[in-house]
């Protein structure tokens, strides 16, 4: 058996995306700003817009408000640096979270080399923040917010809703990195109060390689991508078509099949998380409820997390590890660090994110190996 | 698992010789508390000889197949051996192992050296 649980990192590309893609780079492979000339082209476009269309129907946004991009980071990377650069003169503030993607982080830490100033929200053991802090933060040089929708490692969901509530009362624009969310839980641009949100199609079915920006009509921000006249001159370079049209593909699917897949993943991370429980010194990192349903981080005492990796990896089971062990990353991960794990508890922490192709049988074996590796790897451990 | 031999593997899913020695001659212990690293090696020596060589750890995979080749390679070996080791050893025997995996198992022939060091100051480790 092959037991593929990192749906996180990645997750594989459905097969009637991938049917619906291949034609665009075959056949159909005309570059669709030739459509006023092109017949195939304009087919090209057709389809690309209605991509557009279905991103916009799943966040409740309007369809010119959605741009495509290469994926979560350049998005990410846009949505920060695109409003700095709108507002190069005057400068401010951006408030922020410690436990943001790296897209995210790094691209502060270009932002106050350009002479902005970054403030972090503090978070709670399960990585949430409060609202309050919110409040007592913002001042009236704070230019943009940025807070996660949900986290990619313990899966804590944020209050995005009073967040934006707060940003809109003070006209602040509200960014939120939905590469985890989007697809797999609801979200309401207009409800929640969002002005940015970053998405990845390859984290719901979709190819890799392609993404979006949505990005609220009136908010005025700055091309991250210089160059060609595509995406209403705010996003220049060749349409990834195939990868566009595979990612309208994927967001119609989640459209229909999203609430099953909530409760699949919801019954099998409870298959999990009922046999954990009854082994001693395993802790379940982020939020009890409030997390994402198919994310489950464990810490696991007495047992290295790049060992049972390896154990679950011989048995065919892929999970991954809270903290880096190569020599390009020795240290543990921030995001563990923030909600308060020493390194060495870091280094026992392993990340299932369990996904739609996933099935029961497959949880069964997880749990059988998983188990007796525990057992078989304390029992080596000294006292 | 490219960048594991079989060799590699195999000690890390079958390691020989876990387990504690009581009245040991020597004990040693290589630690890494950052990366929550522990090796703790047990021998027994009888004409210079190590007639029994035991270990426990917790630690990443090459902690494990280092510990584990350790302790079967120098089984009844002479101790001055023992002493001569380093990280080509392992290399030697497990693989060509990319920088920082050999930085783990390094912890091992810490441990391991350790427990021929307490045994030659008289065994104290184990008071």
């Amino acid at each position: 058996m092959y037991v593929y649980l990192n749906n996180a990192a990645t997750t594989k590309t459905d097969g009637r995306v991938l049917f619906k893609m291949s034609k665009y780079y075959s056949e159909l492979f005309e570059n669709p700003m030739t459509s006023n000339y092109s017949p195939l082209a304009k087919n090209v476009e057709e389809e690309m817009e209605n991509s557009r269309e279905n991103v916009a129907k799943l966040l409740n946004a309007k369809r010119d408000e959605i741009y495509f991009t290469s994926g979560g980071t350049e998005s990410d990377n846009w949505a920060i640096k695109g409003i700095a650069l709108s507002n190069w003169d005057k400068k401010g503030e951006i408030i922020s979270t410690p436990i943001e993607h790296m897209a995210v982080l790094k691209t502060l830490e270009t932002v106050k080399k350009w002479g902005f100033d970054i403030k972090f929200l503090p978070v709670d053991k399960y990585g949430m923040v409060d609202p309050d802090d919110l409040k007592k933060l913002i001042t009236k040089k704070t230019l943009l917010i940025s807070v996660m929708h949900a986290n990619n490692e313990i899966g804590t969901i944020e209050p995005i809703e009073e967040i934006g509530k707060i940003a809109k009362e003070n006209g602040v624009i509200f960014h939120t990195d939905s590469v985890q969310s989007f697809c797999h839980i609801d979200i309401d641009v207009n409800k929640m109060n969002i002005d940015l949100l970053s998405i990845s199609a390859h984290k719901f079915y979709g190819p890799k390689g392609v993404g979006s920006l949505y990005i609220r009509k009136g908010i005025d921000i700055s091309p991250f991508m210089d160059g060609g006249h595509q995406e209403n001159e705010l996003r220049s370079g060749t349409h990834n078509s195939p990868g566009i049209i595979g990612l309208g593909e994927a967001v119609k699917i989640a459209t229909d099949e999203m609430e099953e897949e909530k409760k699949s993943v919801l019954f099998m991370k409870k298959m999990i998380e009922d046999r954990v429980k009854n082994i001693e010194g395993i802790n379940i990192n982020g939020h009890p409820e409030k997390r994402l349903p198919n994310n489950l981080s464990l810490t696991i005492d007495r047992v290295n997390a790049e060992t049972m990796l390896t154990y679950l990896a011989v048995n065919g089971i892929i999970v991954s590890a809270g903290s880096a062990c190569s020599a390009k990353e020795k240290s543990a991960s921030h995001v563990l660090k923030t909600i308060g794990l020493t390194d060495e508890l870091a280094h026992n922490t392993i990340r299932i994110s369990l996904g739609k192709f996933n099935l029961v049988k497959e949880i069964e074996y997880f749990n059988e190996v998983f188990e007796y590796g525990v057992k078989k790897f304390r029992e080596m451990a000294p006292k | 698992m490219e960048i594991y031999s079989k060799t590699f593997i195999d000690h890390f899913m079958n390691p020989r010789n876990v387990g504690e020695i009581e009245n040991a001659d020597g004990i040693g212990i290589g630690e890494n508390p950052q990366k929550g690293g522990k090796i703790v090696f047990y021998i027994k020596v009888k004409d210079n000889k190590l007639i029994d060589i035991k270990y426990k750890v917790l630690g990443c995979p090459s902690a494990i197949s280092s510990s584990s080749l350790i302790s079967e390679f120098f089984k009844d070996k002479l101790i001055e051996n023992a002493l001569k080791i380093d990280t080509n050893f392992l290399k030697e025997n497990l693989g060509n192992l990319p920088e920082d995996v050999i930085e783990c198992a390094k912890l091992s022939i810490v441990a391991f050296q350790n427990a021929i060091l307490d045994y030659k100051k008289g065994g104290n480790n184990g008071n």
